[in-house]
């Protein structure tokens, strides 16, 4: 890899986050709706919303709200939030890790039980394997999110009494380092508060896995059975290699780059999914927090986790580029043809 | 159980009945349990909407003033005969002119962190009111920071630049708070030597003297509060919770499961009837419907064709169906009878408003300037706030009715903010909008504020209803003048009865309160129809000795 494959693809990033930040100031300034009268409530006179209009800088011109707004990112302000009447960046600093934690827990999920099923499809193609995981896989893909999350609220929570009904947590928790509950208590070695996080992570992390689970699947299926078709395999077997090396150690591995750019964009997906069940769950998380900006017409609030999303997936987009050549080595980025 | 309109008063007076029977069982069961027993009692909320601030004074959701109305004390209390009652002023009096108002203190107070409450913490507490001019400062625009004093520690003055017949009664929404405690935790601000005014420290921190204080604040998912133990302003009774918890979720259906697992102890009001119904069929539940001071209306605007002639709103009026909202849609409520709830005005004469009639709405139609042609050539716009399942089936009923009468009705989902921007001009404002208001404090003048000229342009009433009555400002003005009740509640009636003729919105219904929670909440208070007052926790009662509460509270 090249540091200059490398460079350009950060001055894009950075292009891409000016452009972004322009778009959505524009927008929610042009929208309709008055952020202060909804702030305030019902009874507010002229001279409160004019004071806070005041205090909120909506009285400037747009240029210079804007630059004040970008002058205020460099020093980690992104402005008052009037759903949450906090920093902008305090909210998302507060509420991001408990939306990344439920994002890798369901990818986890999604990935460690859809590329194994995806990989048992291929090979028993046509079998009762395949024909289960495709009937899970229209399930997944099918049922609505919230619906699945009450379900398994009713199942699992009030029925059978296993799992709690919401929240993260349910126990005092250690002090915060990464925000990810679960990994915070392992490194305080704390195993109460670990399972209690655990357990409060399962549902919502399986209704959000589902649908990924059941994409990734069904397209590791098919890049396997196009494997299949070379000749590569049929050598391996014939070599007497076994057959669990040749399925998951070559032909999933070069089956495996197009999934892994399905993941890439499954991400962004399940940030928006995302709102659903951190709703559902009473989970306390940016998605959730993002709904009631755009309900709220909290227009610091929309900006900001518009930012820190697309933030989030260029970073991510990139991480997956870096991840080709790794996983397929004859992939070699920023190289001349 | 049936849960409309008609039994509302019956079942909210034997509700009040059952509960005065429980609270003096919880008493004696109180009296026989060992103090251990009343350890570690939480009542625990399933609440809906996010308590955002810990402020009084930006205080706005229903969840955000329980909170506060816990956590800070004001000077008088609410009482159903006298208006208002002592509370932390052990007296007062007013100035014959009605400007000067003086209330004395009670001496043997303290804050939650044990330091006294003085004239001084009140005096800064109105200054700090004004000065930050939040939701809560709306209520005391007849002062100025520097119109309140403190004499000696005992003593303040309030001076008014102009008397106002509300002042006492909104002042059981004034917050007292901890004057020394904000000052040691100022962070910059606009507001020179008192830099953010503790704004930035309140926000998120208990700076009150009221009977629970903070424990937990976690926002968006809990808020806990714990007894302050020497409150000295209601004696402690052991059956009292020990703790109350708010825990934020946001989905109605979650709270119905997370009530039926014994999560939490009392759902949020808001749930939905199917919910409602569903555990009320349990033992055990209960389930209890307290008729409230809330008011649902269908704003008009008076200022654009057709809803400019009164016989069209008189029309629309007539085609309001009360009766359907109220079973199929709200699943309880009471009448309004005029523009405000019956209850606020106890000695009017009842006003005739417009019932359910659409031969009569047609006749109105036919008797107003427009053609037939014309009303059905222009639209009428009802306006829901989007996502508000309750506010939609409101507004898709007006609009069936409106058009079995010839007008051309159509529903819009719309954003709050975005109804609110539209309000501000006649010409933008929609034509009608399901709008309502909880009355904080048992005032008509914050209903009828609605009907004053002096808030056109505003988000709220009388911005987006546009509607102008010399006779009608005049007695207004008249009540606001006068500090004798009697004088007020017959300009404030007389008032009412214009409105009503005049038609510039529909009354659509007044709220009945229901509350779901489990048999072992043994009792609580009645709010007297003024939101907020019956959710002082420290008059809660729990039964120890129940199972089902040892079985939820391991």
């Amino acid at each position: 890899m090249r540091m200059s494959y490398l460079l350009s693809r950060l001055v894009q990033m950075l292009v891409v986050l000016a452009g972004v930040s322009v778009l959505v100031f524009v927008l929610t300034r042009v929208l309709p709706g008055d952020p202060v009268a909804a702030a305030l409530g019902d009874r507010a006179t002229p001279e409160q919303m004019a004071q806070l209009r005041v205090e909120m800088g909506f009285d400037l011109p747009l240029w210079q709200q804007y630059g004040n707004f970008v002058g205020g990112l460099f020093s980690g302000d992104m402005g008052m939030s009037f759903v949450e009447k906090r920093d902008v960046s305090v909210v998302i600093a507060e509420r991001l890790p408990a939306t990344l934690e439920l994002i890798f827990a369901a990818l986890l999920i999604a990935i460690a039980v859809g590329v194994p099923l995806g990989v048992l499809a291929a090979v028993y193609r046509n079998g009762i394997v395949d024909q289960s995981s495709r009937a899970v896989a229209l399930l997944g893909v099918s049922f609505p999110q919230f619906w699945v999350g009450i379900m398994l609220q009713l199942g699992l929570g009030l029925w059978l009494a296993l799992l709690p009904i919401t929240g993260r947590s349910s126990v005092p928790m250690p002090e915060s380092i990464t925000g990810f509950l679960t990994i915070d208590s392992l490194i305080a070695l704390d195993f109460t508060a670990f399972r209690n996080a655990l357990m409060h992570l399962i549902c919502p992390a399986l209704v959000l896995a589902a649908g990924p689970l059941a994409t990734i699947m069904r397209m590791v299926r098919a890049n396997m059975i196009d494997e299949f078709e070379k000749p590569y395999p049929e050598l391996a077997r014939a070599l007497g290699m076994h057959p669990f090396i040749i399925n998951f150690k070559y032909v999933l591995r070069n089956a495996f780059t197009p999934t892994l750019t399905l993941i890439g964009f499954l991400i962004p997906i399940m940030i928006g999914s995302s709102f659903v069940v951190e709703k559902v769950f009473a989970w306390p998380g940016l998605a959730r927090y993002g709904a009631d900006a755009i309900m709220g017409n909290d227009l610091n609030g929309v900006i900001g986790i518009t930012l820190v999303i697309c933030l989030f997936v260029v970073v991510l987009n990139l991480v997956v580029d870096l991840l080709y050549p790794i996983i397929d080595p004859r992939i070699r980025l920023g190289a001349e043809r | 159980m049936d849960l409309t309109g008609s039994s509302v008063l019956k079942q909210a007076i034997r509700g009040m009945r059952s509960s005065a029977l429980a609270l003096a069982c919880a008493g004696l069961l109180a009296a026989s349990m060992s103090h251990a027993e009343a350890k570690d009692m939480k009542l625990r909320w399933g609440v809906g909407m996010e308590v955002s601030t810990l402020d009084p004074v930006y205080q706005t959701n229903n969840w955000e003033l329980a909170t506060g109305y816990n956590l800070y004390d004001s000077l008088v209390w609410p009482d159903a005969q006298a208006g208002v009652k002592p509370w932390v002023a052990e007296s007062w009096s007013a100035s014959e002119d009605g400007k000067t108002w003086t209330f004395k203190l009670r001496s043997d107070l303290t804050f939650h962190d044990g330091s006294p409450l003085t004239a001084d913490d009140v005096v800064f507490s109105m200054q700090r009111l004004l000065t930050l001019n939040g939701p809560g400062a709306t209520s005391f625009r007849s002062l100025t920071p520097g119109s309140v004093s403190a004499p000696d520690a005992q003593t303040v003055v309030f001076t008014l630049d102009k008397p106002s017949a509300s002042f006492l009664q909104a002042l059981v929404t004034f917050k007292i708070v901890n004057k020394a405690l904000i000052l040691a935790n100022l962070e910059d601000g606009p507001h020179g030597g008192m830099k953010d005014f503790g704004a930035a420290f309140v926000r998120t921190n208990d700076a009150g003297s009221g009977p629970f204080q903070l424990k937990t604040y976690s926002q968006g998912e809990l808020v806990v509060l714990d007894r302050f133990e020497a409150y000295k302003l209601t004696p402690w009774d052991a059956a009292a919770p020990t703790s109350v918890e708010f825990q934020i979720t946001p989905e109605m259906a979650t709270i119905g499961t997370k009530l039926r697992a014994g999560e939490i102890d009392v759902g949020d009001w808001s749930l939905p009837i199917s919910v409602q119904r569903n555990v009320a069929t349990d033992p055990r539940f209960n389930l209890r419907q307290d008729p409230m001071n809330t008011a649902w209306y269908l704003i008009m605007n008076n200022a654009r064709a057709p809803l400019d002639d009164v016989n069209v709103r008189r029309a629309v009026a007539s085609a309001h169906d009360e009766g359907t909202l109220i079973r199929n849609i709200t699943g309880a409520g009471g009448p309004m009878g005029g523009p405000v709830p019956t209850a606020m005005l106890p000695n009017c004469e009842p006003i005739a408003g417009y019932d359910f009639n659409l031969d009569k709405a047609r006749d109105y139609l036919a008797a107003s300037k427009y053609s037939a042609d014309e009303l059905k050539s222009r639209p009428l716009k009802v306006a829901a706030v989007a996502g508000s399942e309750r506010f939609n089936n409101i507004a898709l009923l007006t609009a069936s009715n409106l058009k079995k009468i010839g007008l051309n009705a159509e529903v819009q989902a719309v954003r709050w903010a975005d109804i609110t921007a539209a309000q501000t001009k006649p010409e933008t404002a929609f034509d009608l909008v399901v709008f309502y208001d909880p009355a904080k404090y048992n005032d008509p003048m914050l209903f009828l504020s609605y009907y004053r000229k002096a808030g056109w342009g505003d988000p709220y009433p009388p911005g987006g209803m546009y509607y102008d009555n010399p006779k009608v400002t005049a007695l207004i003005d008249a009540a606001q003048m006068s500090t004798d009740v009697a004088v007020q509640q017959k300009s404030y009636c007389e008032a009412a009865h214009l409105i009503t003729d005049d038609s510039p919105s529909v009354f659509s219904h007044s709220e009945v309160r229901t509350t779901t929670y489990w048999n072992y909440v043994a009792a609580f208070p009645d709010g007297g129809g003024t939101m907020f007052y019956d959710m002082r926790f420290e008059n809660w009662r729990l039964d120890a000795a129940s199972e089902d509460l040892k079985r939820n509270q391991p």
